[in-house]
């Protein structure tokens, strides 16, 4: 087990220092000088040049890399060209907002969409089923950013039950973080709620079929105990290896969702960051989102060979 | 399935894939409108999508403006009827270049074993840790705003899926005796990767292809709105949204017709997808 473990985080220390070559490349592959871009062409070349020594962009690359990973042990992000502040700063007053939108949509998407999995693989072939596999079909397909828009025109504008749009901190007026929080929650979790409804279906209903699901229901055990303690168990496996794959869903979701409801998040500004030409938000934001995922997959595949002494021991 | 492929095994797969009902053919109906709007859009309507009437704002459907037009006069079928060509085009260019990226690179991962495997599947992994819709956005921001740079960006976020699954067939296949024995009557790595090997991917690129032109319109549609993609005035679906938005509370039509369009073509590839998979091999179901 403790092998698997230190494999797996090896692993997922090689993907992230991938993820920071690609992005560190990108500011180096642009045409153009990115000061003078973010800058604009009415700084004086001696501002342009005294940026350029702050964010170490003089010296030679490797170094430059060294030098940002560096600052990036020390919690320093660079500059923002566009905000005028450290990335830290933004980060911390930015990325607050977003987490507290993020995993409250996460918890929604697994409990209803576990649950609608499991109603859906037990009514197969009813009613209930065909519903929630076409709530769940639709909602894989829905561009988030207009389920948002019709969210907004029906429930803000025409029933006036939640305001139109922004965000209010938890811990500032909880009601009116709910109030605000719903319609962003609900679309950040459309997506992975629809594919963690089917993957629950279609593992539950293999489960069911099993030879030992049958033993258990000869033996007459009741219903209650064959589903949960003995299908359940098997059938959630593969459905956490979609929760892991489903954060970095969420995650991209955010853009569209701030940008929707106009929430100064993390999504927002990265957003802003690709227009303004803002290459050190970008760069920082980008690892740091993946630092999220793959941190969530390292947990998701730990938990895999815990739940699943069979992954252990094969993989160990 | 597909290498022996006749006339009986085709009439199964159209029993199977018509078989799953309704939905399949309203699915198949939509694609078949999509494209057509897409193709014939020159035809369909008198106007152009960049035609302003400054008179006619904001217009009420009518008979000259069957949907209406917009803020600046624009007629808006038109614009729908265009914004599924960029949509189409798309689509089309980024699924076909990331499945030839993706099929060769699973290939050689697959196939030959040791370092080149190992890089391959790790720039992946760590593709696959940045959200498709922010890794397109940055690589759009270095390939330039236009519909193929777009194309480009959003196919180098689905080469993933073409390369895992081309990759975990290779790995299960590559033992089998016939490619042994293929192997040992001398023919070329080359031909053994693609007369023996690529062949039986077939089957689920198929489906592959067919989710990711959805995937792609949806990607598409999502940097349109967030104005890192396709940039305004040019009709994409996502762009007309985000314009719209900003009439919500007198003329929703303008945000939520194309959006619904976005939606309806979406999940009628996804549908056409599922029923795909399950006609043409019903052991993938699940794993794709």
């Amino acid at each position: 087990m403790i092998n698997f473990i230190i494999k797996r985080i090896l692993v997922s220390f090689v993907v992230v220092f991938l993820v920071s070559l690609f992005v560190f490349s990108i500011m180096h592959i642009l045409p153009g000088d990115p000061v003078r871009l973010a800058m604009g062409f009415e700084a004086t070349e001696q501002d342009v040049q005294r940026v350029r020594e702050q964010l170490n962009l003089n010296k030679p690359l490797v170094e430059q890399y060294v030098l940002w990973i560096g600052g990036l042990f020390r919690g320093e992000f660079g500059i923002s060209i566009a905000y005028h502040r450290t990335v830290a700063a933004l980060l911390q007053e930015r990325l607050p907002r977003t987490i507290n939108l993020g995993i409250p949509a996460m918890i929604f998407a697994i409990i209803v969409g576990v649950g609608f999995g499991i109603i859906s693989a037990l009514w197969r072939g009813k009613w209930i089923d065909q519903v929630i596999t076409l709530i769940s079909t639709l909602g894989a397909g829905t561009p988030q950013f207009w389920l948002g828009i019709v969210g907004i025109y029906i429930f803000a504008i025409g029933l006036n039950w939640f305001p139109m749009q922004g965000y209010t901190a938890p811990n500032q007026d909880f009601a009116l973080y709910l109030k605000k929080a719903v319609m962003p929650v609900f679309c950040m979790a459309i997506v992975m709620f629809a594919s963690l409804a089917r993957q629950t279906r279609s593992s539950m209903l293999e489960v069911i079929n099993q030879d030992y699901i049958r033993t258990a229901r000869a033996y007459g055990i009741s219903e209650f105990s064959v589903i949960f303690r003995h299908a359940l168990k098997n059938a959630l496996i593969p459905v956490i290896t979609i929760i892991g794959l489903q954060v970095r869903v969420v995650i991209g979701g955010s853009l569209l969702v701030e940008q929707v409801f106009n929430i100064p998040g993390i999504g927002t500004m990265l957003t802003s960051a690709v227009s303004n030409r803002d290459y050190f938000v970008v760069q920082s934001c980008v690892l740091i989102i993946s630092l999220f995922t793959v941190a969530a997959n390292l947990i998701v595949d730990v938990l895999y060979g815990v739940f699943d002494p069979r992954i252990r021991l094969a993989r160990g | 399935m597909m290498q022996n492929f006749n006339a009986e095994s085709f009439k199964q797969f159209l029993r199977v894939f018509f078989g799953r009902g309704i939905l399949v053919q309203i699915s198949l109906v939509i694609i078949l409108i999509f494209v057509f709007s897409a193709l014939l859009a020159p035809i369909l309507t008198p106007y152009t999508p960049l035609e302003q009437d400054l008179t006619q704002m904001f217009a009420n459907p009518s008979a000259a403006h069957l949907l209406g037009t917009d803020n600046i006069g624009r007629d808006f079928f038109t614009r729908l009827l265009y914004g599924a060509q960029i949509s189409l085009v798309v689509s089309l260019l980024s699924s076909v270049w990331a499945g030839v990226v993706g099929i060769i690179l699973g290939l050689i991962a697959g196939y030959f074993e040791g370092l080149a495997s190992s890089i391959i599947m790790r720039v992946i992994d760590a593709q696959l840790s940045i959200p498709s819709l922010i890794f397109s956005m940055v690589l759009g921001m270095v390939i330039g705003q236009s519909i193929p740079g777009m194309a480009i960006a959003i196919g180098i976020g689905a080469i993933p899926s073409y390369t895992r699954m081309v990759y975990g067939m290779v790995l299960s296949l590559k033992h089998n005796d016939y490619i042994t024995a293929a192997a040992l009557v001398g023919q070329s790595e080359t031909k053994i990767l693609l007369k023996h090997l690529l062949p039986n991917c077939f089957a689920p690129l198929i489906v592959i292809f067919t989710m990711s032109l959805g995937t792609a319109i949806m990607v598409e549609a999502g940097l349109a709105y967030l104005g890192v993609g396709i940039a305004a005035p040019t009709p994409a679906w996502g762009v007309m949204v985000s314009e719209g938005y900003k009439y919500l509370t007198q003329h929703p039509r303008l945000a939520i017709l194309p959006g619904l369009c976005v939606m309806l073509v979406v999940v009628a590839f996804n549908i056409v997808g599922d029923g795909l998979r399950d006609a043409l091999d019903p052991r993938l179901r699940g794993k794709l």
